[in-house]
């Protein structure tokens, strides 16, 4: 019997009535749906029993600000060297962007400068990720930070969720080439990785072999793929013999296509089978995931990709796809149909309202059991 | 309508309409299995004293009548808000040691919507504070050290970024 409050107290100096409870209790109140991650956070740092508790809870969502002027990106690279393990804790990847624009000198995000250290430590780590030299090149400039992803995405063994949100593949938001050069010459800190004067930017045609040329050379440095056709250093990373270590438990991925963009015209779709790769996939939604170019419609899906999947009789379980306003090639679809056994749901609506053909919808439900036949859409396209 | 008898772990019977005593999941099912007839004999609740056995049949009292929780678990209305109903709210105005041996008996006694309002009722206490008021709210002691609590600090800044 407790006959006064301070008795209590001195009487339990180390025992907390909350920490008596048994752990599954104490699950049940530092549930997420009740706390936001920064109450779990707050927890975390308590006591150790609180910690164990909450860590497991813990569903921490990192914003991944592409070539924002904070430069966070980069900033949170420099950091994982030197704490790898960080990146075990994240859950979520959401991709925001805010690419530099021509004309608008706020959103110039300066050129990020690795100390020595950490261009030696980089160059092992892309040595041992299987990285080109052109990946090595975009991460060493400092200037599109999208390329970080392919680093970030090392290290994130537990990452379920990626969002890219509304892609924009071309590192400046500009109409022409000596818009992108001007806009990209203010944001270096030396001047010396621009071979051509500024006055002949401005006076230059746009289609002068001279300034394309020099386009050409600047652009290789930052992006991978032809200038006019910038594609995503995911994309090209997204390889059947080397996918990115972090991607292994990966559940959905989202990914969009910023259509104000301008530019660039949609994402490789040639992508899309090679996310059904992921071990763990169970949820792909796309945006424009398409070619505006019809002739590579197809070659972009990669026949190849088809030709060793179907070869290794190869089965996704895969239990969602969403391919929204995505001008694919029925192939690429047909392809799905045969690759996937657990799909739940599939919707694909094209610009142009493609519809598929009876022996595809067939191969579709014969493969998978589970589709009904209401979950099998198909439509033209509507943006949302 | 019925009325049962409880036996608390201090050894105080406690009489009781079947009805509100059904709020527990461990007492209906126990009643079930005897064929409902417990009238001349005391069902002995072994992990829960009479103070915190009365807090628990008042508010199984109040309560007698919503209707049963969802059995699904995942779908339930219990997700999404630390909302309380205020006579749950004024119901739980005890101080902590009362408050978490609630929280016990109602998982002991599979009272779901009790759990859940006292798992809430913490939670709520633990919202929107740092670690040190948390750790005053609690009497907890701060047992890491200070590599630990630097390395915490560092994976936590994903969530505060």
């Amino acid at each position: 019997m407790n006959s006064s409050p301070e008795s209590t107290s001195l009487g339990r100096e180390n025992e907390s009535p909350l920490l008596s409870l048994p752990t599954e209790l104490l699950c049940l109140i530092l549930d997420v749906s009740y706390l936001s991650n920064s109450d779990l956070a707050s927890c975390r740092r308590t006591c150790r029993r609180l910690n164990t508790v909450a860590h497991d809870l813990f569903n921490p969502t990192y914003i991944f600000k592409v070539d924002h002027p904070s430069r966070s990106p980069w900033q949170m690279i420099r950091r994982l060297l030197v704490h790898p393990e960080l990146g075990k804790n994240l859950n979520t990847i959401k991709v925001e962007w805010y690419r530099r624009q021509a004309g608008r000198p706020e959103t110039w995000t300066k050129q990020w400068i690795w100390t020595p250290q950490e261009t030696l430590q980089l160059t092992i780590l892309a040595k041992d990720l299987g990285f080109d030299e052109f990946a090595m090149n975009a991460i060493s400039y400092g200037i599109n930070s999208e390329v970080l992803l392919l680093v970030l995405l090392t290290f994130t063994s537990r990452l379920r969720h990626l969002d890219f949100g509304a892609t924009e593949a071309h590192i400046v938001r500009g109409n022409t080439i000596g818009e992108t050069m001007d806009t990209l010459r203010e944001c270096y800190a030396e001047p010396s990785y621009f071979i051509l004067p500024e006055s002949e930017t401005k006076t230059l045609d746009e289609s002068s072999p001279k300034l394309r040329n020099y386009y050409g050379g600047l652009m290789s440095t930052l992006v991978p793929g032809e200038p006019d056709w910038a594609a995503l250093w995911f994309h090209e990373y997204l390889r059947l013999d080397k996918l990115p270590r972090g991607l292994k438990n990966v559940r959905s991925i989202k990914h969009g296509y910023n259509l104000d963009a301008g530019r660039c015209k949609g994402f490789y779709p040639r992508s899309v089978p090679r996310m059904l790769y992921l071990p763990r996939i169970r949820s792909i939604m796309c945006h424009r995931c398409s070619s505006d170019q019809v002739e590579h419609l197809g070659t972009l899906w990669d026949r190849g990709v088809i030709a060793k999947w179907e070869s290794k009789n190869f089965f996704s379980d895969i239990e969602r796809i969403e391919l929204i306003d995505c001008a694919l090639d029925p192939l690429c679809i047909e392809s799905i149909a045969t690759m996937t056994q657990g799909l739940e749901y599939f919707k694909w609506s094209s610009p142009d309202g493609e519809k598929l053909t009876e022996s595809t919808e067939q191969l579709f439900f014969a493969n998978n059991k589970n589709l009904r036949k209401e979950n099998l859409v198909f439509g033209s396209h509507c943006m949302n | 309508m019925s009325t049962i008898k409880l036996l608390s772990s201090d050894n105080a019977e406690l009489a009781v309409d079947k009805e509100v005593a059904e709020r527990s999941i461990l007492i209906k099912n126990m009643l079930e299995d005897v064929g409902g007839d417990m009238s001349d004999q005391a069902i002995p609740i072994p992990n829960v004293n009479e103070a915190v056995l009365r807090k628990v049949i008042e508010w199984c009292e109040h309560h007698k009548s919503d209707p049963p929780p969802p059995a699904d678990e995942d779908s339930d209305s219990r997700k999404k808000s630390t909302d309380i109903e205020e006579w749950d709210q004024k119901f739980m105005q005890v101080d902590q040691e009362m408050l978490f041996e609630i929280i016990l008996a109602a998982n002991y006694l599979d009272i779901k919507p009790l759990l859940d309002v006292g798992c809430k009722t913490v939670a709520n206490m633990i919202k929107g504070k740092s670690p040190e008021e948390i750790r005053k709210t609690f009497n907890i002691q701060n047992d890491f050290t200070p590599e630990e609590e630097d390395q915490i600090r560092r994976e936590n800044e994903w969530a505060e970024e």
